[in-house]
């Protein structure tokens, strides 16, 4: 009898989840093609200092993205399917297959089915666990990828909105290799001090 | 002439069969039954030719199985194709196996020692100050790129991803078609994998276990009706020829048995005695003489 209650209280609130993160990603759908500007921050234990460039994304379909960096240098990354292509000025055309890079294809299934408004997808590869800040309409949805292997590779990936969008697409196992995607905003706008706390406090703060 | 009494005849008999067995004994530890068409080119001299018939046998060309899967939609056996190389890559009977889909900057461990010696671009300059600033720039570039996830693991032990550069100069300019990353045939209605097997390509035995974990890794994969797997190469050949030899060794030599038994039952028991004994006369004394003298007189008193 108790098993029985807690499964339907699983149930229930299973259900309640998941149609939360439904209603959330209804709001974000974007239909394609659509363009916004990113600032992206990486950190490495290869650096001193963390990277940043700025350009913008496209999304050009589903399973079609690409990807244009203008400041400080340029370079268009296009993805096809399995199949991207990296073009840097002044470099050689590098070609890869997404099978090759799980991390990149975990934050690319992320991504689409975000844009697409697709939870079952989302669901699919990862678990979701969605935190909202009632007055102010902030929310975070944590992604937990359901691979092990990929888990362990990527760890999670949060993403950071607000009303009807999403501002930050934050992934790293680690904080000195998290890479911070800040949508929406230029460079300028970010914190003066590149750091992870600030830059989470970041995320998590602006609307 | 003399006739031999029974006890020396039994001894006789003995020393031969003792013979026989230790020839048979000496025959069957040091005989060495080989596939090795090597066998058949004259020996070598130079290290040149050392290194020749060396690659001609165990050499990656002749070691490399190729295998194609076909009888389902191109998507299908695609994944099948994925399958199958997680399926062999970790057998022991493989050195490497590949489907199309290898990524930038793979390369085999043991190569990867010798990477600044191989490299072209050691020859063009090395690494002198602007080299080094430009690549080191790059590779910054690179850690904010998609490809991070590929490049970051290798920038520690090659900055200036020599491996990069060496697997996209060794890249052969007419490659298969592919298709979903996979290596296939230009009607689509094949998918090409090439496996490299531990064993070298003269050794049947070694190939023909090489080629049941590929089956076996098929089956795995799941390759099954209506898809399915064919093998070929050096090695298939080689484990064919001997199936093909054995049996054929089996049948050519049973039939031979069974012919030495039906004549010696023939000889010794079936045919008119007469037949027999002038056949002996004739070969003994070398003309014809009456069979009576045989049959009556002992041989001792002929003499």
């Amino acid at each position: 009898m108790a098993a029985a209650t807690l499964a339907i209280a699983l149930w229930t609130g299973a259900a309640a989840f998941a149609g939360d993160v439904d209603d959330l990603l209804r709001t974000l759908v974007r239909p394609a093609p659509d363009e916004i500007p990113f600032v992206e921050v990486r950190f490495s234990p290869l650096l001193d200092t963390p990277v940043v460039a700025s350009g913008t994304l496209e999304y050009l379909a589903s399973g079609r993205l690409a990807r244009h960096v203008v400041d400080p240098y340029r370079e268009d990354t296009s993805i096809d399917g399995e199949q991207v292509v990296l073009s840097r000025e002044g470099e050689r055309e590098r070609q890869f297959s997404l099978r090759r890079v799980p991390e990149l294809r975990g934050l690319l299934s992320s991504f689409s089915a975000i844009l697409s408004g697709d939870a079952a997808a989302l669901g699919e590869t990862f678990e979701m666990s969605l935190s909202r800040e009632v007055p102010a309409g902030r929310w975070t949805l944590q992604l937990a990828p359901r691979d092990a292997s990929l888990r362990k590779r990527l760890g999670d990936i949060e993403v950071h909105g607000g009303e009807g969008t999403v501002s930050c697409i934050v992934m790293g196992p680690q904080p000195d290799s998290a890479s911070f995607t800040v949508l929406g905003r230029l460079p300028g706008e970010l914190p003066g001090r590149l750091t992870f706390p600030a830059l989470q406090e970041f995320c998590t703060r602006t609307p | 002439m003399t006739t031999l009494r029974s006890p020396a005849r039994a001894l006789l008999l003995a020393a031969w069969l003792a013979v026989v067995l230790v020839a048979g004994l000496y025959v069957s530890r040091t005989l060495q039954v080989s596939g090795d068409l090597r066998l058949f080119l004259p020996a070598p001299r130079t290290e040149e030719q050392h290194l020749l018939l060396e690659g001609i046998g165990e050499g990656p060309a002749s070691s490399v199985l190729l295998v194609a899967l076909e009888g389902d939609d191109p998507r299908s056996l695609a994944d099948l194709s994925r399958a199958l190389v997680e399926a062999v890559r970790d057998r022991p009977e493989f050195l490497r196996v590949d489907n199309g889909e290898t990524a930038l900057g793979e390369i085999p461990e043991p190569l990867m020692a010798y990477r600044y010696l191989l490299s072209p671009a050691m020859d063009e300059g090395g690494l002198d100050v602007p080299r080094l600033r430009q690549e080191l720039q790059s590779r910054v570039r690179d850690l904010l790129s998609p490809a991070a996830a590929l490049l970051e693991p290798l920038m520690t032990r090659d900055p200036t991803l020599e491996v990069v550069r060496l697997a996209e100069s060794w890249t052969p300019a007419a490659e298969p078609a592919r298709f979903e990353g996979v290596w296939f045939d230009g009607e689509r209605g094949r998918a090409l994998l090439v496996a490299q097997t531990r064993a070298a390509a003269f050794d049947p035995d070694g190939q023909q276990v090489a080629l049941d974990a590929l089956a076996d890794a098929a089956g795995a994969a799941g390759v099954a009706a209506p898809a399915r797997m064919i093998v070929s190469g050096p090695g298939s050949f080689s484990a064919l020829m001997k199936q093909r030899t054995q049996s054929e060794a089996q049948r050519l030599g049973m039939a031979a048995t069974i012919g030495m038994l039906l004549l010696l039952a023939l000889v010794a028991c079936g045919g008119p005695r007469e037949t027999c004994y002038t056949w002996i006369d004739d070969c003994g004394h070398g003309g014809s003489q009456d069979r009576s003298v045989l049959n009556a007189a002992p041989l001792e008193d002929e003499s």
